[in-house]
């Protein structure tokens, strides 16, 4: 049974989750399609990291289907995961569906991919220990010819499978065999070092990067050789040993050895296992040797040797790879030793007789100093020093050794596993240029390379920028498509896009577990990137000193994503927001105007519309108007109080108000009988 | 037309309605004595008393002018005690009248008061209705003086 350090996590994983998730028991809905059946697990097609449980098809029985329920600190590969569907289900597991779906027992999100199950069993189970070895002939029809229409597929897609290992394997009665699903956890979380390339096989688990299809093609040759001769490669040896072979006799001499193998089989393994990636086959060289060309694939040759080893805590290296790997294992101890004297230099000038390299080891500890103030100028030394005696390993920095193109994503997993340390350790690799100064030392630089050097200096610049929606989080999610939002307010939610933001909102503000905005860097991070367009105006004002003005800049941004995700409802989300816009509407003093906005609010939390919401009170011309008429308001009734007690005090009873008002009602009334008078006098002449 | 041919034209009425005239101004000289007497701005109690007045003296100009506007007739009549006591007796009457409206007027005007007052109590408890307690600022709620609470009749009530 292989029982590899991260494969062994991985098992613990799973155990946990087992136990975690052992209060749910109810059959969860799994949009229209199907349901998830948690109380009928299957540890057959368990993957690591992962619960694997039984589903069912809504659409009727027949085709029969399991599902991962994943964890968001391993966050499933959700940018490939819609790709990967796509892909023919010959030779490989692939998802049928994936998403975030709420589990009505704990009122959590989670992430569940379902698959339909594959032909025959897992080719290690506790009943089949070992790698059973298989015929010439079964290995090409039953094994490569299979793989080979995957990668062709993989290649069209551009998707790197990066989980291809024995435990990850299932093979039927009749020899075929399928690989397992690569979808569940992140690429190469809990690939063994015997399955890796040497670079990735002395990365940190989360260090690896999203990988390619040249390390899919390591990993194919490694199983193709553990087909080839039955039995564990390595078995026994821990995953530091296993590196150390390959870095003393390269990785087909670590692993075929002076074994005996079909002579057929040499030739693809030996380009398949070679150590340098740009000579390693591809599909291309598959293809040409399976229709029966001859090929002469080149080993890589190994590093040269000292006259004389270098002892580090007690073992001895006689090439520099061996020894930098050695100083990556033992960080604190190499690190004084490098600071403290010239003996590597030495060594490297006087035994490994390379001037170049010692010159190199020596201003790598003197040009760090520029770092200053960026992180450990001493640590920093050590890495340059690392990268200049090994520029094939990866970045190593204290605990944490990385691939080149895979600083963001190690950030993106530091952080979604709550690792402090190496989430400090990454940032300190980016500030200081470590990913640039390995770059320097490669030979041959490709497109690729660049363009991911320019995606790490655009990483820097978000990093840096203090400002709502950016920062650390901002890079992460622009630098790992398909990340899930690690905001700690969403707590064990697995928030897969804004749809499913939104969602775990309602629900947290349906159980009542909202208090305050429910906003951090990370969610703000989350909706900018995700959300299309310019939203800087906005985020801006998240910046206010204003609660009002913050939580209505926060109901925009979800407004918008509402109005981009189909418009669902959330009245429970949107009852929570108008609540606390009530404190605003409290703010108004004409009463009418309230009750007119506490209706409002009401109709709109109805409805659970949150963009409506945001623009209700989005209007200054309210309290301005609000203001001003207060203010008329104030003034009229203050002259209404003067003119009050000016009536009181008898201000129409006064002597000359009414020897004004009754000289002219005299005057009035005489009028009229004088008119009256002067009528039937007339009126008397007359008749 | 300014004052100045108005007067022209009283002037060449006076000239031509002479006899009229001089009756009119006998009969009416209490009027005119009022007038030149009354300080009030308008001058209410001098209109008060010369209109009855004039309409007293109007059956002496009517009979004036029956006679042909003689200036005997005109002295005749104006000296006629009949006539003399309806046209003084009639500006007696509009000085009774002016003299009998201000008692009538201050229980009116008390009364009115207290109407108004009501009616800007109802303004006022609708702009604290419409704009909170806070409108009031520094004046006493609606209803109440400055002094203390009203009673029903309106007079404050200390404390």
């Amino acid at each position: 049974m292989l029982a590899y350090g991260i494969l062994e996590q991985g098992m613990i994983d799973i155990a946990n989750l087992e136990n975690d998730l052992a209060h749910l028991q109810q059959t969860v809905d799994f949009g229209d399609r199907f349901e998830i059946l948690m109380s009928s697990r299957r540890p057959d097609f368990q993957s690591p990291g992962t619960l694997a449980v039984e589903a069912r098809s809504k659409s009727g029985p027949g085709r029969r289907f399991f599902a991962l329920v994943c964890q968001k600190k391993y966050p499933p590969r959700q940018d490939i995961m819609r790709l990967a569907s796509r892909i023919a289900r010959l030779g490989v597991v692939t998802p049928v569906d994936g998403g975030a779906i709420l589990f009505p027992e704990d009122g959590i999100f989670r992430y569940v991919i379902i698959f339909e199950e594959p032909n025959g069993r897992k080719l290690l189970t506790p009943d089949y220990p070992d790698i059973p070895k298989l015929k010439e002939d079964d290995i090409l029809h039953g094994f490569v010819s299979r793989v080979v229409n995957f990668f062709r597929e993989c290649s069209q897609r551009s998707i790197a499978h990066r989980a291809i290992r024995a435990d990850n394997i299932y093979i039927d009665e009749a020899g075929l065999v399928t690989l397992g699903e690569f979808v569940s956890t992140p690429a190469g979380l809990f690939q063994p070092a015997l399955y890796e390339p040497i670079d990735l096989g002395q990365c940190s688990p989360i260090g690896k990067g999203p990988g390619t299809h040249d390390d899919d093609f390591y990993s194919f040759g490694v199983i193709m050789a553990q087909f080839a001769m039955g039995g564990t490669l390595c078995d026994g040896l821990s995953e530091e040993d296993v590196v150390a072979r390959k870095l003393k006799h390269g990785s087909y001499g670590a692993l075929i050895g002076q074994n005996r193998i079909p002579l057929r089989l040499m030739e693809p393994l030996r380009g398949l296992l070679s150590d340098n990636a740009a000579d390693r086959w591809g599909l291309e060289d598959l293809e040409f040797w399976m229709s029966g060309r001859q090929q002469s694939p080149k080993l890589a040759g190994l590093p040269p040797k000292a006259v004389r080893y270098f002892k580090f805590n007690g073992k001895e290296h006689w090439t520099a790879r061996s020894l930098a790997y050695g100083f990556s294992r033992s960080w604190q101890d190499a690190k004084d030793l490098v600071n403290e004297n010239n003996e590597l230099e030495n060594w490297v000038k006087r035994a490994l007789l390379n001037e170049d390299m010692g010159n190199q080891v020596r201003n790598s500890v003197n040009v760090s100093a520029v770092y200053a103030g960026m992180g450990d100028i001493a640590d920093r030394g050590l890495a340059s020093v690392l990268i200049s005696m090994d520029n094939n390993a990866p970045i190593h920095y204290r605990d944490l050794s990385l691939r080149f193109n895979g600083v963001i994503h190690t950030l993106g997993l530091a952080v979604s596993s709550g690792d402090d340390q190496s989430v400090k350790d990454v940032i300190e690799v980016i500030k200081m240029k470590l990913a640039h100064q390995w770059l320097s030392f490669r030979k041959n630089v490709g497109l690729d390379s660049i363009s991911a050097l320019k995606s790490l200096d655009h990483m820097e610049t978000t990093l840096e920028k203090d400002f709502p929606g950016y920062g650390m989080p901002r890079a992460i999610y622009d630098g790992c498509d398909g990340m899930p939002c690690l905001s700690p307010l969403l707590g064990e939610n697995y928030c897969a896009d804004l749809a499913s933001l939104l969602a775990i909102l309602e629900q947290q503000a349906k159980a009542g577990a909202l208090d305050g905005i429910p906003v951090d860097e990370h969610i703000l991070a989350f909706i900018s990137k995700n959300l299309k367009g310019s939203h800087d105006k906005t985020l801006r004002q998240m910046l206010s000193d204003d609660f009002i003005t913050v939580v209505r800049s926060y109901l925009r941004l979800l407004g918008h994503a509402q109005s981009a995700h189909g418009n669902m409802s959330y009245p429970n989300l949107t009852a929570y927001f108008a609540n606390l816009l009530l404190e605003q509407i409290e703010q108004f003093k004409n009463t009418y105007f309230r009750d007119e906005m506490r209706k409002a609010l009401d109709i709109v939390s109805e409805k659970g519309d949150l963009d409506n919401l945001g623009y209700l009170l989005d209007n200054p011309k309210f309290e301005a108007q609000d203001k001003m008429g207060f203010e008329t308001a104030q003034q009229v009734y203050s002259g209404l109080h003067a003119q009050i007690k000016w009536l009181h005090e008898g201000g129409w009873q006064t002597s000359d108000h009414v020897r004004d008002t009754a000289g002219r009602a005299a005057a009035i009334v005489s009028a009229v009988l004088s008119m009256l008078a002067l009528m039937f006098m007339t009126l008397g002449m007359v008749l | 037309m300014g004052r100045i041919g108005l007067l022209v034209v009283l002037l060449l009425v006076a000239a031509v309605l002479m006899p009229t005239v001089l009756l009119l101004a006998f009969l009416m000289l209490p009027s005119g004595v009022v007038f030149m007497l009354d300080k009030g701005r308008p001058k209410y109690l001098s209109l008060t008393m010369a209109m009855p007045n004039f309409c007293g003296a109007m059956p002496a100009v009517i009979k004036l002018w029956e006679h042909g506007q003689t200036y005997a007739v005109s002295t005749s009549l104006m000296f006629s005690p009949g006539n003399i006591v309806m046209a003084y007796v009639a500006a007696a009457l509009g000085v009774g009248l002016f003299l009998s409206v201000p008692p009538i007027v201050k229980i009116y005007l008390s009364s009115a008061s207290d109407r108004k007052v009501e009616e800007l109590v109802k303004v006022q408890n609708e702009l604290v209705d419409a704009w909170g307690q806070e409108v009031i600022g520094a004046n006493p709620p609606p209803g109440e003086s400055e002094a203390g609470f009203e009673d029903d009749e309106g007079n404050s009530q200390q404390g």
